[in-house]
């Protein structure tokens, strides 16, 4: 079999595993409970569409709380710090679960470089992140045009106007240090080797990247509240340099650990 | 016919912490032969065995699998059945052997199905709903599905039902006649497995109190139960 067959298969497994929605004792393929499946989840964002309609249509001071929502969670600042936080849960998540699964002596004893091992959960925890992304942003789009539809005389509609915008903004920002996020949730295998730094290390990072943030207004353009009309391209880039750079240090650190200091 | 060892432990010592698994450990065990590595909890057969796939680094000593060093990169000659281990939950049966057509080498599929098949396990079934026999079933055809050279099955016994055993123990001796190979299985089901050891070695804290050959110590001592007992009670 080719590196690139056993990759994608190894990325395939690792999506499931970190399933954390998953019941485990889903019964799966079954064509009837796929469908159920679709119609609870059907049922559920009609009701939830309709009570909202509902709430809508009758206040005015829910309307306008409504949009003040709607309008945090769609800043720069506020969506940028959930999206990029989401993929580092993934990752850590999916390496936890191959110790607390029982399945570490398979995955572990596999005759493939740590590299690929990680790449493959890197990799599966980027393409779950795109998906919840573009939920993200369909829900929060729907819920925009629900409201603009309902209230368009509400205080304040004006500001859920440019939230396509600012949405698509923030999603190529999230994208764009998704990696750095993503190859940081690899050190959890720092957790299961001799060097036992995780929680001294992810604050000392946390804080790190923040203060770094803070102290270049070149960084700080990026999360600002027009960038999203104005984009600051060399920021961007920036930033992405940035995520790459660290990205690629902390990958490497995490597959030299897991070689070298993991032990079963 | 003189016995050729393709794996050799020499003055191998490993500790965790400052408990000894292995204490200057020198054994060797012969190619194309199944051996039976007993001794009593925290012997240091587990250790032993997550040695050799190199889940496990000695602090000092020198190991040899077929005069390589053990690291990942020889692994895709190497069939692990961890301790414990369980496969992935959300597979069936028949996603997992097609699973491990892919991440194995040398993984026969038809095999696999054929042995899947005679050890009664439901191609449809859902991992996380067999039986912890079952499982066990699924984990063994897993290794013996794979033409490599070396076999490492520990605790293949543990926790399962008697049928179940026979089934492991008649696999593993098809397994030898379709394609000899090096096995080597650690466990405490002394009874269920001595039948099907060619070599037996024994360790202790650590190191090795005793190691021959199977059948001269069945004609010696009467089993290799009788000879464990003789040691370790």
């Amino acid at each position: 079999m080719s590196t690139s067959s056993v990759f994608w298969t190894l990325v395939h497994n690792d999506s499931r595993l970190g399933s954390t929605f998953r019941l485990e004792n889903h019964s799966k393929g079954k064509f009837s409970d796929i469908a159920a499946s679709f119609l609870a989840f059907g049922l559920f964002f009609a009701l939830a569409a309709l009570l909202l309609g509902f709430g809508l249509h009758s206040s005015d001071l829910f309307s306008e709380r409504f949009v003040v929502i709607l309008n945090l969670i769609s800043s720069n600042g506020v969506a940028l710090f959930f999206l990029a936080f989401i993929p580092f849960s993934f990752t850590l998540e999916m390496l936890q679960r191959e110790w607390k699964n029982g399945t570490v002596g398979w995955w572990l004893s596999l005759p493939y470089s740590r590299k690929l091992l990680l790449a493959a959960k890197s990799m599966a925890g980027f393409l779950r992140f795109i998906k919840i992304l573009l939920i993200f942003v369909i829900i929060t789009a729907f819920l925009t045009t629900l409201t603009i539809y309902l209230k368009p005389d509400v205080g304040n509609i004006a500001l859920l106007h440019d939230i396509p915008q600012r949405l698509l903004y923030s999603s190529v920002i999230a994208i764009l240090v998704s990696p750095l996020f993503l190859i940081l949730g690899t050190l959890a295998v720092l957790e299961k080797s001799k060097i036992r730094l995780l929680p001294i290390f992810l604050p000392a990072f946390a804080l790190g990247i923040i203060g770094v943030i803070l102290l270049s207004s070149r960084l700080r353009a990026v999360f600002s509240s027009d960038a999203y009309l104005f984009p600051p391209w060399l920021s961007i880039l920036l930033i992405f340099a940035i995520s790459t750079g660290l990205s690629t240090l902390i990958f490497f650190f995490a597959t030299n650990v897991l070689e070298h200091k993991v032990e079963l | 016919m003189e016995m050729e060892y393709g794996i050799e432990f020499k003055n191998v010592t490993k500790a965790y912490k400052k408990k000894l698994a292995l204490d200057h450990l020198t054994v060797s065990i012969p190619t194309g032969q199944i051996t039976g590595l007993l001794g009593p909890n925290g012997a240091g057969k587990s250790t032993l065995l997550k040695m050799l796939v190199g889940l496990v680094h000695q602090d000092e000593g020198i190991i040899s699998v077929f005069g390589q060093s053990p690291s990942w990169r020889n692994n895709g000659e190497i069939a692990y059945l961890p301790d414990r281990g369980r496969w992935y939950g959300l597979q069936t049966v028949a996603e997992a052997l097609a699973y491990a057509e892919v991440i194995f080498p040398a993984f026969d599929l038809d095999l696999a199905r054929k042995m899947a098949d005679s050890m009664d396990l439901d191609p449809a079934a859902q991992i996380s709903t067999l039986s912890k026999g079952l499982e066990a079933r699924l984990n063994l055809i897993l290794c013996l599905a794979r033409r490599v050279r070396l076999i490492l099955l520990d605790e293949p016994f543990s926790g399962i039902d008697l049928v179940s055993r026979d089934k492991i123990t008649q696999n593993i001796i098809d397994s030898m006649l379709d394609l000899p190979k090096t096995i080597i299985i650690c466990t405490h089901e002394i009874h269920e497995a001595e039948s099907i050891f060619d070599h037996v070695i024994f360790l202790d804290k650590g190191q090795m109190v005793l190691a021959g050959n199977a059948e001269q110590l069945r004609a010696e001592k009467g089993s290799i139960e009788s000879v464990y007992r003789q040691l370790f009670q």
